[in-house]
């Protein structure tokens, strides 16, 4: 079920001392030793005496409390599971809290900006031109707070460059050095890194395990031009791989399929494994049904089933070629079984969902289900198996 | 389809060739059937097209939106002022298939004996003897080989073992194997070692040495028993019993993948490909290679009836690759060498190691031979005619003359030079040039020049008749599923 | 054995593309060319039916062939600087 990363709707149980927003991390030990609660939010999830001295105090719960101390606050229904480790930011204003790190999920994203020099037909998180620079702050004062044992963490934007090189690297960096066990994903559409410096700067932080996605959606430029609406695009992204790979930083490629590119796919496939056979990884995914594709929907879907066949074209010819390939975003069901061993549960599972149907489905377990979003408009194909 | 939303341009808006103009990307094509052509660019990609397209495109006159126009420019046989990253990419492919050639020789041949239990008639050059000194190759000549053998700087080496029947000088193989791991603990490349053997000789003690070392076993066999037999005949009439044994115990010993076995095709076996096929199935191979009668052949032949044994081996190969095709069909995979070696060309981004498939030649670059002696030659066919009489392609000897004196010789430097397929008459502008190469001993032996014209060249009338028929199987799609797994 | 005779005009094909497009048919036959007026005469004794307008359209062939190198020569020598200029990476 979708889980909500975000709630205005918390209320104050006491005045609040904090001027400044508080980024913080969640534990449920009452009995924290007091040099560390001021920089703690404790939640609670039943009525209990209420200890001083904690940054921030959740309650989870609706009960009557006495004596509240300050800065407590009765939290959203949305967001009360929240749990021991995850990480908040808390807005004394308006009494918002945004959830940037969640112990349990299988990935967490955050989001360098909203900005962006591309403007994709099908975007997901549409761009808006703001000055959202707070973001990089936010993000390089949450990553000590993040649990060590986290397996993977990602980057997305907007375009993740555009915060500028040096903030790039500082947040790579970063990363690196909190978190040196964590592997690092990061979404760009690989235009900026035309500029072979950046590159160079990012492969000198020698990071551990740094993907960086990048995508490509045709194998000719007018038609990729389009795709992501700007002129040069194709050039600058096809170099940015180009330079980032001289550099040694691994590369994956990844191919949202829509409308306007299915019928190229086999021929995006053999350009691919003609011209970039070296990067690390090809994603190819099904359409989010979110942002602009949902307001580009009548243009630009199209169900899975009806370009199975050019899905399993592509796939074979990369895969033959010694490629690592990866289908995401696609019912299990519909993917040809000839290449389901390709196809990877990907979908984040604060976002993920299921069709009744798909109860009485044995391939559950492997299936990456739906967006929550492409609930209303799944392939016509759905099968249990 | 309904449109996009306001906010967004349309496709045609991020069309930025002024005028609908395009520019050429280097090309050539070749006759493929009745009005239809293979198109092929520098570095291999290619598009079947028929005559009016192929005129549209040299004339500019390809329309933009069509998929035609668009498949022309994500396979890099044109730019226009859209774009222009086509060129940084066909340098960067250019430079991967380029690779080959500059790892240098890798593939180095020792005839350890000349002596052979067999009396083949096709065989040229071996000999019939208890004389061990007179054409056995000695230590002293191994060991200078094997200083040549490592100057060469390519990261992978492999030590072939020739004959005659080179486990009749076992003795110096064992040697051989053992002063070349000792070098190569020093020079740490990939080291790899062959026996090309008719297996007479194949007992406990070799298979140890072999399973020890890691060794793979190359054999011949021909086809059924009969044509075995009489192909490769040797005093007990039994070399067929033989060879197969041999084959049971390398692959019960060794593993399936450390024995592989060839064929020479003579007159007799044109008219038996399948039998031959069910022979090598039988004995549980999973390649053959169908391979053409000896060129050597061929030397005294007229052109004519080259031409003529050059179709009628068509006719087998192609039957024999249909053959092969259906036991695919019935779910067995089995390979056919030389349709793998082109389909590789055709289909990936890398160039074969195949020294008669290259450009400049093969020749001393990707293949050497150490004759017993100590002369080193160009190739083992160049060995074979220099047995008949003619020592052009000989390099030098390893007794007197150096590794600069052997690979900078004025020999093989003008014979790759000249014999450069981009630089030929007719190859220069073949479609076919690319999955293609040069043979100039094969020129040399029949036409007396080394790069021959290719009007009158079977090499090149085999090659064409391949490569046409492997591109028109290509466009079957359940044909092309089997052949694109053969790509290595 | 037939007779032929093709002409070409020179104003249309150069004598190299018609000698690069009879090269290949060398085997076939032998070729006798002269230069009469503006045309390019070859004449040749064939058995082989079609063999004229094999002829004919080789030249043609060999004329778009010529077109491409000529309009290539240029990309073909950038993209080998390019390519050997050391990029450090290899596909
Ligand atoms: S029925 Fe539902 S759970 Fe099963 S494979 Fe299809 S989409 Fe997935
Ligand atoms: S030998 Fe024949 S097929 Fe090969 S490149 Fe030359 S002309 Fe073409």
């Amino acid at each position: 079920m979708m889980i909500r990363l975000s709630a205005k709707d918390n209320a104050a149980l006491s005045a609040m001392t904090h001027e400044e927003p508080l980024i913080a991390k969640i534990t449920v030990n009452p009995n924290l030793p007091n040099g560390l609660r001021s920089q703690s939010v404790l939640i609670i999830h039943e009525p209990a005496a209420i200890p001083d001295g904690f940054g921030l105090v959740l309650l989870a719960f609706d009960g009557e409390i006495a004596n509240a101390p300050v800065n407590t606050v009765r939290l959203s229904n949305d967001i009360r599971y929240l749990k021991e480790n995850d990480v908040i930011k808390f807005y004394p204003a308006g009494c918002k809290i945004n959830v940037l790190y969640r112990k349990e999920a299988n990935v967490n994203t955050f989001l360098l900006t909203e900005r962006c020099n591309s403007f994709c037909i099908m975007c997901s998180q549409p761009p808006r031109d703001i000055d959202d620079s707070y973001l990089v702050d936010d993000i390089l004062e949450a990553l000590p707070l993040i649990h060590p044992e986290t397996p993977e963490i990602g980057f997305s934007g907007g375009e993740t460059t555009l915060i500028g090189n040096d903030s790039f690297t500082r947040l790579i960096q970063a990363a690196k050095n909190h978190l040196p066990n964590t592997s690092l994903h990061i979404l760009s559409n690989g235009r900026n890194f035309n500029n072979l410096d950046l590159a160079i700067k990012v492969s000198r932080v020698q990071h551990q395990d740094l993907m960086i996605g990048i995508p490509l959606y045709a194998d000719y430029s007018q038609l990729h031009d389009f795709i992501v609406q700007a002129d040069g695009a194709f050039d600058e992204t096809i170099r940015g791989i180009l330079n980032l790979k001289r550099c040694q930083v691994p590369v994956e490629i990844r191919v949202v399929i829509h409308q306007e590119n299915y019928h190229r796919l086999p021929r995006l496939a053999e350009f691919i494994t003609r011209n970039l056979l070296f990067v690390d990884h090809v994603a190819l995914m099904g359409l989010e049904m979110i942002g602009f594709a949902k307001s580009n929907q009548q243009a630009l879907w199209i169900d899975p089933y009806d370009y199975r066949h050019e899905l399993q074209d592509a796939v074979e010819t990369m895969a033959k070629a010694g490629m690592k390939v990866s289908i995401y975003n696609t019912p299990f069901c519909v993917v040809p079984e000839a290449i389901r061993c390709h196809a990877v549960k990907s979908i984040s599972d604060w976002k993920n969902d299921y069709l009744d149907e798909c109860s009485k489905c044995s391939a559950k377990q492997q299936c990456g289900g739906f967006f929550s979003w492409n609930l209303s408009k799944p392939s016509l194909h759905i099968q249990p198996l | 389809m309904s449109p996009l939303g306001k906010r967004f341009k349309l496709v045609d808006d991020f069309n930025q060739a002024e005028n609908h103009d395009y520019h050429l990307l280097p090309s050539r094509f070749a006759g493929l059937d009745d009005g239809r052509y293979l198109l092929s660019n520098e570095v291999g990609e290619y598009l079947v097209v028929d005559r009016s397209q192929l005129e549209s495109y040299v004339k500019k006159a390809v329309d933009q939106d069509s998929d035609f126009y668009h498949d022309l420019k994500s396979k890099h046989f044109l730019f226009d002022d859209d774009s222009n990253v086509a060129i940084d990419l066909l340098a960067l492919k250019y430079r991967t298939k380029a690779l080959r050639t500059s790892q240098f020789t890798s593939l180095h041949l020792f005839v350890v004996t000349l002596r052979c239990d067999y009396t083949c008639q096709y065989c040229q050059v071996s000999r019939q003897t208890d004389d061990k000194h007179a054409f056995d190759m000695s230590e002293e000549t191994a060991r200078k080989a094997l200083a040549l053998v490592f100057r060469s700087p390519s990261p992978a080496i492999k030590i072939e073992f020739q004959g005659g029947e080179p486990l009749l000088n076992f003795n110096l193989i064992q040697y051989v194997v053992s002063e070349a791991k000792k070098l190569n603990e020093t020079h740490k490349r990939d080291l790899q070692f062959v026996i090309t053997s008719n297996l007479s000789f194949l007992d406990d003690t070799v298979l140890a040495f072999c399973q020890e070392h890691g060794i793979h076993l190359s054999t011949s066999l021909d086809g059924n028993e009969a044509l075995h037999n009489s192909n490769r005949p040797r005093p007990g009439k039994n070399s067929y019993e033989i060879t197969v044994k041999g084959i049971k115990n390398a692959q019960r010993f060794l593993g399936r993948d450390k024995i592989g076995a060839l064929m020479t095709t003579t007159e007799k076996s044109l008219s038996q490909v399948r039998s031959i096929i069910d022979t090598y199935l039988e004995h549980n191979l999973d390649c053959i290679f169908l391979r053409p009668l000896s060129p050597y052949g061929f030397a005294v032949k007229n052109h004519q009836t080259q031409k003529y044994d050059i179709d009628r081996w068509f006719e087998f190969y192609k039957e024999g690759l249909d053959y092969i095709l259906e036991i695919n069909r019935q779910g067995h995979h089995f390979v056919e060498v030389y349709t793998q070696i082109i389909l590789t060309k055709l289909l990936s981004p890398f160039n074969t190691g195949y020294v008669d498939l290259q450009s400049p030649s093969g020749a001393a670059i990707a293949a050497i031979v150490y004759n017993y002696d100590g002369d080193v030659y160009a190739s083992d066919e160049a060995r074979m005619l220099a047995e008949m009489g003619d020592r052009k392609f000989r390099l030098g000897s390893v007794h007197t003359d150096s590794y600069e004196d052997i690979w900078l010789s004025d020999v093989l430097l003008d014979t790759l030079e000249s014999s450069l397929s981009e630089s030929a008459p007719m190859c220069h502008d073949c479609g076919f040039l690319p999955y293609c190469g040069t043979d100039p001993v094969y020129h040399y032996a029949t036409q007396q020049d080394v790069v021959g014209h290719k009007a009158f060249s079977g090499f090149c009338a085999k090659n064409m008749k391949i490569f046409k028929h492997v591109i028109k199987l290509l466009e079957d799609p359940d044909t092309k599923k089997i052949l694109t797994n053969w790509v290595r | 054995m037939t007779k032929h005779e093709l002409s070409f005009d020179v104003r249309v094909f150069s004598l190299e593309t018609i000698k690069r497009a009879l090269y290949r048919y060398q085997d076939k036959c032998s070729f006798d060319i002269q230069l009469r007026d503006s045309d390019i005469v070859i004449a040749f004794e064939s058995s082989i039916e079609d063999m004229a307008d094999r002829i004919k359209r080789e030249v043609l062939d060999q004329d778009l062939r010529d077109t491409i190198s000529k309009q290539t020569a240029n990309v073909r020598q950038l993209i080998l600087a390019n390519a050997f200029s050391n990029t450090g990476l290899i596909g």
